[in-house]
């Protein structure tokens, strides 16, 4: 068994012709130091929670105005197209009134007349269902507000480097 | 006492001290900065963003008043269609 010259190594020996006033020199630096980094470090935690809180208020800013500007233009369209329909839906029943009282003239006037009045009456048919069928064809869509989420990358990074460092420098 | 200074035990034991110090120097006034030059970015980033909402702020406004003329439309027309409607009915 191979012995290890401890005696050498003697921390004691060494201790002991260390000069007192040293002893407690390096006492109180060892002691100023340990509080100094536990101070420090949470002193820096909090920083950095303050600074990321600071950081994720700001995203979140940009975030809301952008969501808000999304929101905007959609229901900008989602008022226009209801104003359209409606205007459309207006006009849409002043013709409908407009054609049956035409419908109404026309089958009281026609009497035994045969095919130019049926013809005509099959044509002011034919454009009411035209109408009809520009009115509905671009049903309105609703806006759908909950697929709005941010794209942009506003370039804001949360700097962890100087945490790695004082962990580091603890250990 | 002198030659009691000079011994290779106090040589090392001040040199220990002294890498201590040198240490928490190192850390204050090398580390710091770093942090205060975090601050001043976010500093800027909030300058930034007060410009940006300085600008947006009374788009939104004006969004608002605008929504609201076309809503205040979109009654109109939905009591003149009304109106004809009862009229027609009738």
């Amino acid at each position: 068994m191979a012995s290890i010259p401890f005696e050498k190594l003697n921390i004691n020996r060494f201790w002991e012709k260390t000069p007192t006033p040293l002893k407690y020199i390096l006492i109180f630096t060892i002691l100023i130091s340990t509080s100094y980094f536990i101070v420090s470090k949470r002193i820096d935690d909090s920083r950095f929670k303050e600074i990321d809180t600071m950081k994720r208020g700001i995203v979140a800013t940009y975030e809301l105005i952008d969501n808000f500007e999304e929101f905007r233009k959609e229901q900008d369209t989602y008022n226009k197209e209801v104003l359209n329909y409606l205007k459309n839906l207006h006009a849409l029943v002043e013709d409908l009134n407009a054609t049956t009282n035409r419908k109404f003239d026309i089958l009281m006037n026609s009497g035994n007349k045969n095919t130019g009045d049926i013809i005509e009456k099959i044509q002011i048919l034919n454009e009411s269902f035209e109408r009809v069928s520009k009115v509905y064809e671009g049903n309105i869509q609703t806006p759908n507000l909950d697929d709005n989420k941010v794209k942009k990358d506003y370039n804001i990074k949360i700097e962890v480097t100087r945490q790695v460092t004082r962990k580091d420098s603890i250990k | 006492m002198e030659k009691k200074w000079k011994n290779p035990q106090s040589i090392i034991v001040i040199a220990i001290i002294a890498i201590i110090f040198c240490y928490i120097f190192v850390d204050l006034f090398l580390n710091k900065p770093q942090m205060n030059n975090d601050i001043k970015e976010l500093k800027s980033q909030y300058n930034e963003l007060s410009i940006f909402l300085d600008k947006k702020i009374p788009e939104i406004d004006s969004t608002f008043s605008i929504q609201s003329k076309q809503l205040q439309e979109q009654k109109q027309q939905m009591d003149s269609l009304e109106l004809t409607l009862s009229h027609k009915i009738r």
